[in-house]
């Protein structure tokens, strides 16, 4: 039987959390992803807070600058950071990824050169995954890496990259084997974004500003040093990667806070709602917090190393249906403008806004629903 | 006989629509002669005008003609040279305003109409006792303002005021006639929307390879695709129903509720099948889910109008069997 209830240690961290972001974030931020270049520099603020306060890398080992809490401690942090749409900005990547690969598996060298800047806040990574005829079937990447004098040519295209823009640097995945190779023939480099062999373009869409980049590498160079583990050995690298990030965004705990807070926000107009709607959101209320005892079993069997990616399969799936299922309650309960006046209401609607244009892209991006349906279902009928 | 005209018509309207890239007016349908069709045959010029301004995406002025011509033909006494521009409510609402002895007020709803300055406007308004009625209203005191939506190519108009003056109130059976005669054509026209993300979803799914196919030829998304034709074929049938005999409006509430589900669906689907594709701007499907996210909330969308037909049902003792057989 596992007992869910929080140790004293973690309900401190969250009031402690809370505290930061009310003192530091604006009652009507919503995130970095917007038009308003100032947000982002609200996120970076942020993040030099959280560090001061040591709670930034709070689950890093001491020597890389971190806090060496536990995954409870990280799991709080998440929930914490996405129920107030992610102050953090792009920095999670850095941190729940891309830094624990680089522990697991870069030499020291780079360790030293790569997370001391992750742990302090002060770098903004994007990764360089999908290409244009690559996306589900990612081993098909032809972005190709050419061994050059004392380093490696990039030439190639990658597509859905976010915060390529801000990005200093890039996790790219680059082809260094034959075409035919697949997954044989891939490699993790950590690439420089400032050099002019790479161009970003911004590509316009539905789900709001900077959330998609294509990223065009003609003559790009990285130095030997910055190839991440061996030459085409990337794909276990990217196999930890993905089940790192299948389970690193805590999508239940935005949609658990936009729910509880429904009701105040509506004032007298959640009389008015059909009872239909109102056990719909009852039902997505319920929804979120069983997805939040799904990411919960996912901890505990990370803790304890005995995480079936099957299970992280399954989490995801019912993480983002919520998201969606949320996004739809949430928007049929607003109305087109059935809202009262006021800040709170207005700051509402523009979070359910926001929250339903992510939530479109949610069985998209990172690993398409029937991706993780494949993965769980082949794993479930396997002999 | 009557396949080959409906086949001419929907192929007029077709061009009409394309011939018009910022979206039918007024004068355009009098010049295709829409208003005579609509006397002759009203489900053919409705559903064929609809179904095509809705796979177009096209914005227009064409709802207030599909809702005046009904309302003219049943008697109502309003002019179609120079036409009241029609309020329609927001999402969740059944009135835009309501009407005590003499004046109009807390006027808030929604425009098609184009006409820059209309000289009244037809609003439904509730009254004391709880109905609504239908009343032409004064401009003067009346302001318009630009919606900046998801979809601006709508060009809605919001209109307010205070308090409006009553020129004619026509009375309650008209306000539910609205209801029903709007309801109806945005019905064809999500069909037409829906039918449309549908096929950009195909073409995507036949022409974009991975794993060395195209993925249309996984099961996964071939079942998000016919979830979207089944639940278009019977929004269609439903709406293709309302126009038998008398339709009451238990039937059209049924129309409007399944192709709003029907819409929801394909911009569900549809977006799935196109993955990141799909969220770009560039994409056909930007334009078609913008315009669905408006129509499939406009005069109440699926789940909401669901609630209106049990409570129609409730009240009325019987259900309508949907199949023309209805005793």
């Amino acid at each position: 039987m596992l007992d869910f209830a929080e140790d004293e240690k973690t309900v401190q961290l969250r009031k402690q959390l809370r505290g930061l972001i009310a003192e530091s974030i604006p009652k009507d931020y919503l995130g970095a992803f917007t038009d308003d270049p100032n947000d982002h520099e609200i996120a970076k603020e942020f993040c030099r807070l959280l560090g001061e306060n040591r709670l930034f890398a709070l689950t890093w080992p001491t020597e890389w600058g971190g806090s060496a809490a536990g995954p409870w401690e990280q799991t709080a942090l998440r929930e914490e950071m996405w129920a107030f749409h992610e102050p953090r900005g792009p920095q999670y990547m850095g941190l729940n990824w891309i830094g624990p690969v680089i522990m697991r598996y870069g030499t020291r060298d780079q360790q030293e050169r790569f997370l001391p800047p992750i742990a302090r806040g002060e770098v903004d990574w994007c990764q360089g995954f999908s290409e244009p005829e690559a996306g589900s079937d990612l081993p098909a990447l032809r972005t190709r890496a050419t061994k050059v004098d004392g380093g490696w040519r990039i030439d190639g295209q990658k597509v859905w990259t976010s915060y390529a823009g801000m990005a200093s640097w890039c996790f790219l995945l680059a082809r260094t084997g034959t075409q035919e190779s697949r997954k044989d023939g891939i490699s993790v480099f950590l690439i420089e974004m400032d050099q002019p062999g790479i161009e970003v373009r911004p590509i316009p869409a539905m789900i709001g500003p900077h959330h998609i980049n294509e990223v065009y590498f003609e003559g790009a160079f990285v130095k030997d040093d910055n190839l991440l583990g061996d030459v085409n050995e990337g794909w276990k690298i990217i196999n930890e990667v993905l089940a790192l990030e299948r389970i690193g965004i805590a999508r239940y705990a935005r949609c658990e806070r936009l729910l509880a807070d429904a009701p105040a926000a509506m004032g007298e107009l959640w009389q008015e709602l059909p009872d239909s709607l109102v056990q719909r959101w009852a039902t997505a209320l319920m929804a979120s917090r069983r997805t939040k005892l799904m990411a919960y079993s996912v901890v505990a069997a990370q803790e304890q190393g005995k995480l079936d990616p099957a299970d992280a399969s399954a989490y995801r799936i019912a993480g983002t249906l919520l998201d969606q299922e949320v996004a739809e309650v949430l928007m049929d309960i607003v109305g087109g403008w059935g809202l009262g006046t006021g800040d709170h209401a207005e700051t509402f609607m523009r979070a359910v806004e926001d929250h339903w244009r992510y939530a479109q892209a949610a069985t998209v991006s990172s690993g398409t629903v029937e991706m993780n349906r494949i993965a769980l279902g082949r794993r479930m009928v396997a002999k | 006989m009557a396949d080959e005209l409906e086949d001419e018509v929907r192929e007029a309207t077709r061009e009409l629509i394309a011939s018009k890239p910022d979206g039918l007016v007024w004068a355009d349908l009098e010049d295709m002669g829409w208003f005579d069709l609509v006397e002759e045959s009203p489900g053919l010029a409705v559903g064929a005008l609809f179904e095509g301004l809705g796979y177009a995406a096209s914005g227009s002025e064409a709802l207030d003609a599909a809702v005046l011509v009904e309302l003219t033909a049943a008697g109502a006494e309003l002019s179609l040279d120079v036409p009241p521009a029609v309020v329609y409510y927001p999402p969740g609402r059944h009135a835009v305003g309501s009407i005590g002895s003499g004046d109009a007020s807390q006027i808030d709803g929604i425009v098609l109409a184009r006409v820059e300055e209309p000289a009244t406007f037809l609003a439904p308004l509730s009254r004391e006792d709880g109905s609504t009625t239908l009343a032409v209203l004064d401009a003067s005191g009346v302001s318009l303002e630009p919606i900046s939506g998801v979809d601006p190519s709508l060009r809605l108009r919001r209109v307010r005021a205070q308090s409006a003056r009553v020129v004619h109130d026509l009375g309650v059976e008209y306000a539910a006639l609205l209801a029903k005669a709007a309801r109806r054509a945005v019905a064809h026209e999500s069909i037409g929307l829906a039918r449309a993300i549908l096929d950009v979803a195909v073409e995507h799914v036949t022409s974009r390879k991975q794993f060395g196919r195209a993925i249309g030829t996984y099961q996964a998304v071939q079942h998000r695709l016919t979830d979207i034709e089944v639940a278009l074929g019977g929004a269609a049938a439903v709406t293709a129903l309302s126009w038998e005999g008398e339709a009451d409006s238990v039937t059209v509430l049924t129309a409007k509720s399944l192709a709003a589900t029907a819409l929801d669906t394909a911009v569900r689907n549809g977006l799935q099948v196109c993955g990141g594709m799909g969220f770009t701007e560039e994409f056909p499907l930007a334009r078609l889910v913008r315009r669905a996210l408006f129509l499939s909330a406009f005069l109440g969308g699926g789940p909401q109008l669901a609630g209106a037909v049990g409570r129609s049902i409730v009240a009325a003792g019987k259900a309508p069997r949907l199949s023309g057989f209805a005793a």
